[in-house]
């Protein structure tokens, strides 16, 4: 078993140090550092088995502790606002009861998890299953009864609570864990299938206990619980994991069950692939919708080239393009209509909107952010059209590029001046009803318009800029990331600046033709370099 | 017309895949270039349709005694697996595909007109790509070079996973057109390189070397060329 473990840990070391060493290969500025580096550590062979080992003590002792303050420690640090600290007791032994020895074990079914070591040690290697996956366990389980003890006996110092009975409910609640595990193996003997698989049972019954803890704790009505209950509780439910935990060892299908939890297709179907087909289901093309008379060659004869096949892009893409439209539209038409019935019905809230919209109108610099269907857009651009054209030359040259974009430009911004045009008109009529001249309401109105104009031309800029898509929809420049996040914060912090929205609008205003100018210098420029398949 | 490299040397990182490529292709021929996985097929073909910037050297056209530079728009690139774009029919994206290169295509015949030459009836053409199978997805992509007509026209194993039918059909085109063209052939097929093609071209060890056309029909060339395309692996282990 022991050798079983060392041969664990290292496999583990090797791919964290190889996967380290290959992302170092990419960092700009660093990665000529490592460009002579390989993938064979041939001399490092017990230091990486040490590596590996401390890597995982680390990495586990981070997870003990970001999870034991903030599924304990930030609540009593919110109660210790109210309530003494040496009475806070009560609720820590609450909270522990319900996160850590109800939920947790439900929740947090270890043994027969799928991982890329464990498929790679049974499935490839052929080492014994039932000792793999237990020691993998048993190791596990030490080492987060030993992090958890250490964690909680500092809370237990603060708290004036026992350290022994702390340590006492860690190990308690670890074999009570085994009960959970026991069920797992039994669920897959009777049904061949896995009970930690059951995503949504397990979320069900782990928000319905988090809500039995935090809800009587916000409401200061926690069990009257003191040490010597708790671990009445606790011992009765470790028993229980006593039992099972016999059980577990005696389980003989853990081959059968190691094989059928690590297929090839679960751990593949990973996060990543998860978040490949989420971004995909927004711009995938639906086929059946289409009429023979909508596909026989006769629609938008009179266009040519890029426009056509603009032209076709978006009346084709119009049902995940034009649906978030309609959405906004709606939404800020019925909240318009609504501010207008009650500015009419309540002429006391006038004066109070009147001086709202005057002190945060820029406000609507984020909140058109926010709105630009534009992202969307690019996303659906890129994944359905770009991504097979840009292998073609042609599509790549200057004039062809430009063409696309100006094309482009226009659809987007047709797009978000539908629901910023609502918006101005609603921001009009209300501030003429709250008692603005139109000198005062007609500038935020042009400001709404002005700004949809400016984030259409700003995503589509960087998109062929940055071109910042990979073939799996994930972004992939940092210097995109970057931008995007910069975009957001200066956003962000004009919800905070006051001035008079004349001013702003001539600024925002000049801002936006100076961009559509740049961009398109720019796009012709530099794009033809940058705009590819990555 | 020729075209010639001369010295085209590509490394990625520490890896040299192509070393010193120089060679001389002529129109009216089929090349089949052979070389065994990860020898630099894709590699070359990338820097020959200006994929990839190549480290070293050049690839020059030579025509009527002029000389110039290679452009992406005179490569017409045919992949393994067509990407096209899929929200359009075949005959739209054909249509707008002649639009666009309208300046440098001859409108000889209509787009219905092109569909007729590549077989492909009324009812495909008129159905999203996204429908389409491999083979016709392959065919929109082989007629998009019969339109454009591009002096270079670069295979990379495209008739490798087509049926039959459709494999025997892009054969038939391939020959009636070599004559206007220099079309080279990646493949790690033999019997398809000693079928259509006039002559075999080793990539191995990151050179190109032409193989003697009468070695073509000796009954000994497979495990002549197998030791050709084995010396690289002697290359590496001496070096």
């Amino acid at each position: 078993m022991l050798k079983t473990l060392r041969f664990s840990y290292r496999l583990k070391a090797e791919m964290y140090l190889n996967s380290l060493v290959y992302f170092l290969k990419r960092v700009p500025l660093v990665k000529k550092l490592f460009r002579k580096m390989g993938y064979e550590h041939p001399k490092l062979g017990g230091i990486l088995t040490v590596i590996g080992i401390l890597y995982q003590i680390l990495k586990k002792a981070m997870g003990v502790g970001i999870c034991a303050f903030i599924a304990v420690g930030v609540p009593l640090l919110i109660r210790e606002e109210t309530v003494e600290i040496n009475q806070l007791a009560p609720y820590f032994l609450h909270m522990y009861l319900f996160v850590y020895l109800l939920a947790g074990p439900i929740v947090n079914l270890k043994l027969l998890e799928a991982n890329r070591t464990r498929f790679i040690c049974i499935k490839v290697f052929r080492i014994n299953a039932k000792q793999f996956v237990l020691s993998e366990y048993i190791t596990g389980q030490i080492l987060e009864v030993v992090l958890e003890a250490l964690t909680f006996s500092i809370f237990a110092g603060i708290l004036g609570v026992s350290r022994l009975g702390v340590f006492f409910l860690v190990l308690m609640k670890a074999l009570f864990k085994c009960f959970f595990e026991w069920l797992d193996l039994v669920w897959y003997q009777k049904k061949s299938a896995f009970l930690h698989q059951k995503t949504w049972r397990l979320i069900g019954i782990g928000t319905c206990l988090l809500g039995a803890c935090y809800i009587p704790v916000w409401l200061k009505k926690q069990l009257p619980l003191t040490m010597p209950v708790m671990e009445i509780i606790a011992a009765f439910l470790g028993v229980i994991g006593l039992i099972s935990m016999g059980m577990t060892w005696r389980y003989p299908l853990y081959k059968e069950a190691a094989l059928d939890s690590n297929l090839l297709e679960r751990l593949s179907t990973d996060v990543q692939q998860v978040k490949a087909q989420a971004a995909f289901q927004a711009v995938k093309l639906d086929e059946k919708s289409y009429t023979k008379e909508e596909l026989n060659g006769s629609l938008y004869e009179d266009k040519k080239g890029y426009d056509y096949l603009n032209a076709l892009f978006f009346r084709r893409h119009r049902r995940q393009l034009a649906r978030p439209v309609k959405i906004q539209t709606a939404i800020i038409t019925i909240l318009g209509l609504a501010a207008i019935g009650a500015l009419i019905a309540f002429p006391g809230l006038q004066e109070g909107y009147e001086a709202m919209i005057k002190r945060y109108y820029l406000s609507f610099v984020f909140i058109m952010y926010v709105l630009s269907t534009a992202p969307k857009a690019t996303k659906a651009l890129f994944y359905n059209c770009d991504i097979s054209l840009l292998r073609y030359g042609f599509y790549k040259e200057k004039r062809a590029v430009l063409s696309t974009f100006t094309s482009r430009l226009q659809s987007i911004m047709v797009a978000n001046l539908i629901p910023a045009a609502v918006l101005a008109v609603m921001l009009i009529v209300t501030g003429v009803i709250s008692g603005m001249t139109l000198w005062e309401s007609v500038p935020v109105g042009i400001l709404v318009i002005v700004l949809s104009i400016f984030f259409s031309v700003h995503n589509l800029f960087l998109y062929y800029i940055l071109q910042p898509y990979t073939t799996e929809l994930d972004v992939k420049n940092p210097l995109f990331n970057i931008v995007n996040t910069i975009t957001y914060f200066i956003s962000y912090l004009t919800l905070q600046v006051e001035g008079p929205p004349r001013a702003a609008l001539f600024v925002i205003l000049f801002l936006t033709i100076f961009y559509i100018g740049a961009a398109l210098i720019l796009v012709y420029r530099i794009a033809p370099k940058t705009f590819r398949v990555k | 017309m020729e075209l010639q490299l001369t010295h085209l040397k590509k490394s990625f990182e520490e890896k040299v895949v192509l070393k010193d490529a120089t060679f001389t292709f002529e129109k009216g021929k089929i090349y089949g270039l052979l070389g065994r996985n990860g020898a630099g097929k894709t590699t070359l073909f990338n820097c020959l349709a200006g994929e990839l910037k190549a480290d070293e050297g050049e690839a020059v056209l030579r025509e009527e005694g002029k000389e110039r530079r290679l452009t992406s728009n005179q490569v017409g690139y045919v992949f393994s697996t067509a990407i096209l774009p899929e929200f359009l029919t075949g005959y739209e994206f054909i249509k707008f595909y002649m639009e666009v290169n309208q300046k440098t295509i001859q409108k000889d015949r209509t787009i219905d007109a092109y569909f007729e030459l590549i077989k492909m009836n009324e009812e495909d053409r008129h159905s999203l790509i996204k429908g389409y199978s491999h083979g016709m997805k392959n065919k929109i992509q082989m007629l998009m070079f019969l339109i454009a007509k591009p002096p270079i026209i670069l295979l990379d194993e495209p008739l490798t996973s087509l049926d039959v039918v459709v494999a025997l059909e892009m054969k038939h085109l391939l020959k009636e057109i070599k004559k206007d063209h220099i079309i080279i052939f990646s493949t790690h097929i033999l019997q398809l390189a000693t079928d259509l093609c006039d002559e075999i071209v080793a990539l191995s060890d990151g050179t190109l070397e032409l193989l003697d056309h009468e070695m073509l029909h000796d009954s000994h060339f497979e495990e002549k060329l197998v030791q050709i395309l084995s010396e690289e692996d002697v290359h590496v282990k001496n070096a």
